[in-house]
């Protein structure tokens, strides 16, 4: 038996409970090392506990439970049929809508005051209820929401480093699912949805850039990561906008639709935008994503559908630059909505 | 690992395929510790090893729905997915940080009372592994720290069960000749 052989004999007669180390050492004269092998080997069962502490494990599994529960939201209800079942989803429907009678009275709340916590279960409610379509700019109003609330603690001194880092975590989720959301309506409806993202994304922005002016040392940091990952954001959202501007053949086009529509080739833009990831929850030094999964994925999770309609134009009237920060407070739903910061 | 793993992983991937948030919880807890210890292993820091597992399990929630048992291992597809997100990470970040053991052993858990032996111990063995290649690191963590048979092991590392059997005994013979140096 060679010495592979026996350390393989071996460590199965040990997994077995059958032998002990020295006893297979014993059965194996002609190779002096085995016993240290075994040994080594029983060792390095104990690097099993070498691994995150619970509260980062926790942490991170919190992290991406919301990513998951972003990306598979819960199946539409139907409509309720009349019988003895509609009446749970009209007490839910009810419910449903007296917390969001609760959201829109108290937009100002914080966390640690004591309408927080309904606030924060309207908005649960808000994102079960609400359409397909309307899903990117809630989740955009949603992160823009988090800063607004990040920047009125800033001001009343009463922001510490780990709410930043939940919020700022929980606002970069949102920002994610809601450019995932974008992925998934028609073509047609998607460039206005990302304009709203964009919106969100500018006035995240210049809540951190107002941030960083007051914000203390020990702040500055995770502040600075966070700009950095809005910035990918940002870029990644353009990108998709761009791209959406001109229309792009599909590999099938000719057998998707018959009827001819004029085309042109989108001009790469250093990275396709069919491969460009629209998920970017957790900041990643890369940004073209390599496709890992067994089955050889050919369609992206962005491939672009074809157009079939003109070219998207920019409307002006809802088209703004960056930094115009118009507040509109007497409606949640759009991302220029901002919640009234307290008086000092 | 045994067979019920395998069919709880089946059943697992099938319900978090469906949108049950548990399942793919139950997976998280199941693979984050031996994927976090995958990073750990290629001297990598405790942040960018959890931000690495973090990216695993993003492309795995990507990727769930088009995901189709083909008989291998459910880590078969973590632990490649794991490389791939390790090979990015050192091209775009050439000034990887070679995090001092001891710092490492700092930073995880451990029973504060036992740290000092368990980690002076634990330190030496993985300053041993960190001198094996890549596919001796990994057969060393698949065989021995996370306990996968020699089967599995060859299905996750896609070769043959002897290959498996010649690249332990290598790696073993590596690391023995460096714990006792």
């Amino acid at each position: 038996m060679t010495p592979a052989e026996a350390l393989a004999y071996s460590l199965r007669e040990i997994e077995a409970g059958r032998k002990t180390a020295a006893e297979c050492a014993q059965l194996f004269p002609d190779v002096p090392e085995l016993e240290n092998q075994l040994q080594d080997a029983e060792r390095l069962r104990d690097l099993r506990a070498v691994t995150l502490s619970p509260a980062a494990s926790r942490n991170l599994e919190a992290r991406l439970r919301t990513e998951f529960i972003i990306r598979y939201p819960p199946p539409q209800k139907q409509a309720p049929r009349l019988g003895l079942h509609w009446w749970p989803m009209g007490v839910t429907m009810m419910l449903a809508g007296l917390l969001l009678s609760v959201v829109m009275a108290t937009p100002g709340s914080l966390p640690g005051e004591p309408l927080y916590p309904l606030k924060r279960a309207a908005e649960q409610a808000e994102i079960t209820l609400t359409r397909n379509a309307q899903l990117p700019t809630l989740y955009a109003t949603l992160a823009q929401r988090r800063f607004t609330e990040l920047e009125a603690l800033l001001n009343r001194h009463a922001l510490t480093p780990k709410l930043f880092d939940a919020h700022a975590t929980e606002a970069r989720t949102y920002t994610a699912a809601s450019l995932a959301s974008v992925s998934r309506l028609p073509t047609n409806e998607q460039a206005g949805q990302l304009r709203e993202v964009i919106l969100s994304l500018d006035q995240q922005r210049a809540a951190i850039a107002r941030m960083r002016v007051s914000a203390p040392v020990e702040l500055q940091a995770d502040l600075d990561a966070v700009a950095r990952t809005l910035q990918l954001q940002h870029a990644t959202a353009k990108t998709q906008l761009t791209g959406l501007t001109v229309s792009t053949p599909s590999p099938t086009a000719a057998l998707d639709n018959p009827s001819p529509v004029a085309t042109t080739t989108v001009a790469p833009t250093g990275t396709s935008v069919a491969t460009q990831p629209l998920v970017t929850a957790f900041p990643s030094p890369t940004a073209a994503p390599t496709s890992t999964q067994p089955p050889p994925a050919t369609e992206s999770v962005t491939q672009l559908a074809p157009s079939h309609t003109p070219p998207a134009t920019i409307d002006a009237a809802t088209a703004t630059l960056p930094g115009n920060s118009a507040c509109q407070a007497h409606n949640p739903h759009s991302p220029r909505y901002c919640t009234p910061t307290p008086a000092p | 690992m045994a067979i019920s793993t395998a069919l709880t992983d089946k059943t697992l991937v099938r319900r978090a395929q469906q949108g049950e948030a548990e399942a793919f919880t139950a997976l998280y807890h199941q693979y984050a510790p031996a994927l976090v210890r995958y990073f750990l292993l290629r001297r990598v820091d405790v942040t960018t090893a959890e931000d690495l597992t973090a990216e695993v399990f993003v492309r795995v929630i990507e990727g769930l729905g088009r995901y189709r048992d083909t008989g291998a291992p459910l880590a078969a597809w973590l632990f490649r997915i794991a490389h791939d997100r390790l090979v990015d990470h050192i091209r775009h970040w050439a000034r990887h940080p070679i995090t001092p053991l001891s710092e490492l052993m700092h930073d995880l858990q451990a029973d504060p009372e036992t740290l000092a032996v368990e980690a002076l111990e634990a330190a030496a063995l993985m300053r041993a592994i960190a001198v094996l290649n890549d596919e001796q690191k990994l057969v060393v963590q698949l065989r021995f720290i996370e306990g996968y048979n020699v089967e599995v092991t060859a299905q996750i590392m896609q070769k043959s069960m002897g290959a498996v059997k010649a690249l332990q005994h290598r790696a073993m013979s590596n690391l023995s000749r460096k714990v006792m140096q």
